[in-house]
């Protein structure tokens, strides 16, 4: 198999002038390295210009959640069980829960 | 070697420097080779494409074992016969070219060079492919047989098919 006869010549004389004005196209290049492997300070630069999108409704309720547990008194609740008995001046504290104190 | 050793490091550094380096070296050299083997533009430059974004991801795998531009070229290899595969436009050949007779020992031909070219696009990629790789990219049959991971027997057998088919032709003067 020789590639200097007459056909191999032709062969490659061929498919170097069906060739010869192929290039990428810049599309194609610049397709390419945006798929590039990025270097650790690229990743965190990345990382730290990311747009972070908050839906809003979500956010309001986790929001006010948050301030209602915070804010509000915990006992807010614990007077309504309770009844006092006024008896001649000795007054009687009735609940109807009960809690079960830790030894 | 040196030189590329060095690009290889930045490349799995990540230095964008270097993939643009990987790309004006190999990307034009590259897209005219599969070209020729797919005989379409558009496709051609879908396997280049693919075919560095799979160097890129994979470019830490990268052993050395075999040259840059070889390993690249396996990789666009591989992805230009899935294409031409999903067009079921590969034939089956044994190792052993039985041919009806033996063109390459006749003598020398007048060559009808558009006959020609328009053989070489038409034939069968299977043997076009080797044809390329062979004429084209100057490989010897033992790099093409490592390249396409097949015998040299086999390698030699496409070779010689492949232009047995082109002589037959040319004797013809077109089918």
């Amino acid at each position: 198999m020789d590639k200097k006869d007459k056909l191999g010549i032709e062969i490659k004389s061929i498919m170097e002038e069906e060739t010869l004005d192929l290039t990428l196209s810049q599309k194609a290049f610049d397709n390419i390295i945006q798929h590039r492997k990025k270097s650790l300070r690229e990743k965190i630069q990345e990382f730290i210009n990311k747009e972070i999108e908050i839906p809003v409704a979500p956010a309001i309720i986790g929001f006010a959640a948050l301030l209602a547990v915070t804010l509000i008194p915990m006992d807010i609740f614990k007077s309504q069980n309770e009844r006092i008995i006024d008896m001649g001046g000795s007054y009687v504290i009735i609940r109807e829960g009960f809690e079960v104190s830790k030894k | 070697m040196v030189a590329e050793e060095l690009l290889i490091l930045n490349l799995k550094r990540g230095r964008e420097e270097a993939y643009r380096q990987l790309i004006e070296k190999y990307g034009n050299r590259l897209y005219r080779t599969c070209y020729l083997i797919l005989n379409d533009r558009e496709e051609a430059e879908d396997v280049v494409q693919e075919t560095f974004i799979k160097v890129f991801k994979k470019i830490d795998t990268f052993k050395g074992q075999s040259g840059l531009y070889t390993w690249i070229y396996a990789i666009a290899l591989n992805l230009s016969r899935d294409r031409i595969r999903m067009k079921q436009d590969m034939l089956e050949l044994k190792d052993e070219w039985i041919g009806s007779y033996d063109v390459e020992s006749l003598v020398e031909i007048n060559i009808d060079r558009e006959l020609l070219k328009k053989e070489i696009f038409e034939m069968n990629s299977l043997y076009r492919e080797v044809l390329v790789l062979f004429y084209f990219e100057e490989l010897s049959i033992k790099e093409i047989s490592n390249l396409l991971n097949e015998k040299e027997g086999t390698i030699k057998s496409k070779l010689s098919r492949g232009r047995n088919i082109l002589k037959e032709s040319l004797l013809k003067g077109g089918r």
